[in-house]
């Protein structure tokens, strides 16, 4: 029983740092392509 | 006291789902990748201390050096002691850095800012660098490329997220960005420590003998199996197989270089239209064909061989440096979207390398094998800015302006890419006498001792 409930608490933390990786990448991402459209629209 | 950082807490359950895994390397790498947007604190911390950019540059090199000393000698204990154990030190050393670099902000103190952020941080680089490689490829055997992709893009998508929060950060926690470096370096510890150690925490080996279902692994030679034994450091560090990849990683990233360090003065030499605006906005593009291509083309391997990656890499790339020399100037679309494929081979090249060692050398030293390669890494990271700005300086004094400034760096790129390209074709499977026995390395499981 506390095996399991240790597995779980692991996936659930997996994901959690799914949802946190994902956001921090869209964030880098989107503000870097912001300044790379300088190049295009400038 | 550390017990539950042990290689044997660490063990998946059976039937622990693999892409659990992936998120905490990535937790590690996008903080580590920070490194790489050092330059946002460097003209306020000129202020700050009322010194030189050379002064504040050498904490960015003291970092790079001791990223690769701590990967090329710290690889063998990070494999001994599992991914859990090694990001925590990652993790502790990259938050120590941070908040030693901010205590010598705060007191005036350079050669503080030196030993933290450089020192101590740099071994949170280096062995965070390494600590996720062995453990994805041992969970991806049959997808080593987008499994060492998808750590590595984070390393490049760190410096992404870092660079407009670290400038977000400067423009608004104190009064001037002088006075906002101790609280902005203070968050980013405190923020990445936390990520490093969820990473941490979440990180798992697989059990014993587990393999992906319905995947076999190819024999070697001696009809062993690489990925269940695997070739000691010592044995792959006398081998020319590793020669070989250290001059073709060398080479890779000292091209890259060649573009990266000049990127900005560079388009703006070679198109007159260009201001700094659209020269920042041209770093941005190429930043994300850095990241893009660390995990595009390395998942593309997977397909198409790690061997036929790198003739593309050095191949294709030493066509493209060709054109930009030649033809560079003729049309702006052209000139971004061919540094913009040399840069995404640049980030490929990273990526690819611990598929191509494990391919060679097997998957239970391809951690400790990878740290030692990365030692090109840092040799290019002294040699690259070195050609590139000695030429600039000889141009210059010849009396050289615009696009021409560039020409003799860019064919000596193209040399370089050429030499990488011939070494890479050298490159050939472990020959049966090369792999002995005696010293085939048993699993890392079995090097624990209570």
């Amino acid at each position: 029983m506390e095996h399991n409930s240790a597995n779980t608490a692991a996936k659930a933390a997996a994901l959690f740092l799914w949802v946190v990786v994902i956001i921090a990448l869209g964030y880098g991402v989107s503000r870097t392509a912001l300044q790379a459209a300088a190049l295009f629209t400038g | 006291m550390l017990s539950f950082l042990d290689r044997e807490k660490s063990v998946a359950p059976p039937g622990y789902s693999r892409w659990f895994i992936p998120p905490a390397a990535l937790a590690v790498h996008l903080s580590i990748g920070q490194v790489y947007a050092f330059s946002v604190f460097k003209t306020p911390l000129v202020d700050r201390f009322d010194t030189t950019l050379t002064a504040i540059g050498v904490v960015f090199s003291i970092s790079i050096v001791m990223l690769g000393l701590s990967a090329a000698f710290g690889g063998k204990w990070v494999e001994r002691n599992g991914p859990r154990k090694a990001m925590f030190v990652s993790g502790v050393c990259w938050g120590t850095g941070f908040l030693v670099g901010a205590l010598g902000v705060a007191t005036g103190q350079l050669w503080l800012l030196y030993l933290g952020y450089g020192v101590i941080g740099g071994i949170g680089l280096g062995i965070g660098y390494i600590s996720p490689v062995s453990t994805l490829i041992k969970w991806f055997p049959d997808r080593p490329g987008m499994a060492t992709g998808m750590a590595i893009m984070g390393f490049g998508g760190g410096a992404l997220i870092a660079s407009p929060l670290s400038a977000a950060m400067l423009d608004n926690f104190a009064a001037t960005p002088a006075d906002a470096i101790v609280p902005a370096f203070l968050t980013l510890g405190a923020v990445y420590f936390v990520a490093m150690m969820l990473g941490s925490m979440t990180v798992k080996v697989p059990p014993p003998g587990w393999k992906p279902e319905g995947w076999e692994p190819k024999p070697t030679v001696t009809g062993g199996d690489l990925t269940t034994e695997g070739v000691t450091v010592e044995r792959a560090f006398r081998t020319p197989q590793f020669w070989l990849l250290w001059i073709v990683l060398f080479c890779n990233v000292t091209a890259g270089i060649g573009i990266l360090e000049q990127a900005a003065p560079m388009i703006q030499d070679f198109f007159a239209n260009v201001g700094p605006a659209e020269a920042a906005g041209y770093v941005g593009v190429l930043s994300l064909c850095n990241m893009l291509g660390r995990f595009v083309w390395s998942s593309t391997s997977d397909a198409l061989g790690r061997k036929r990656t790198y003739i593309g890499y050095l191949g294709i790339g030493c066509l493209l440096y060709l054109l930009i020399a030649v033809a560079g100037t003729g049309s702006i679309v052209l000139f971004v979207a061919v540094t913009g494929l040399i840069l995404s081979f640049y980030g490929g090249g990273f990526a690819t390398i611990p598929a191509y060692l494990k391919d060679l050398f097997g998957s239970f030293n391809v951690g400790a094998i990878h740290g030692r390669l990365l030692t090109a890494w840092s040799c290019a990271g002294i040699a690259g800015p070195l050609i590139v700005n000695v030429v600039a300086d000889y141009q210059l004094s010849a009396g050289y302006s615009g696009a021409d400034l560039y020409t003799l760096s860019l064919y000596l790129m193209v040399g370089v890419m050429a030499v990488g390209f011939i070494a890479n074709m050298l490159v050939r499977p472990l020959s049966k006498g090369q792999i002995d026995q005696d010293e085939v390395a048993e699993p890392a499981s079995s090097h624990q001792s209570a």
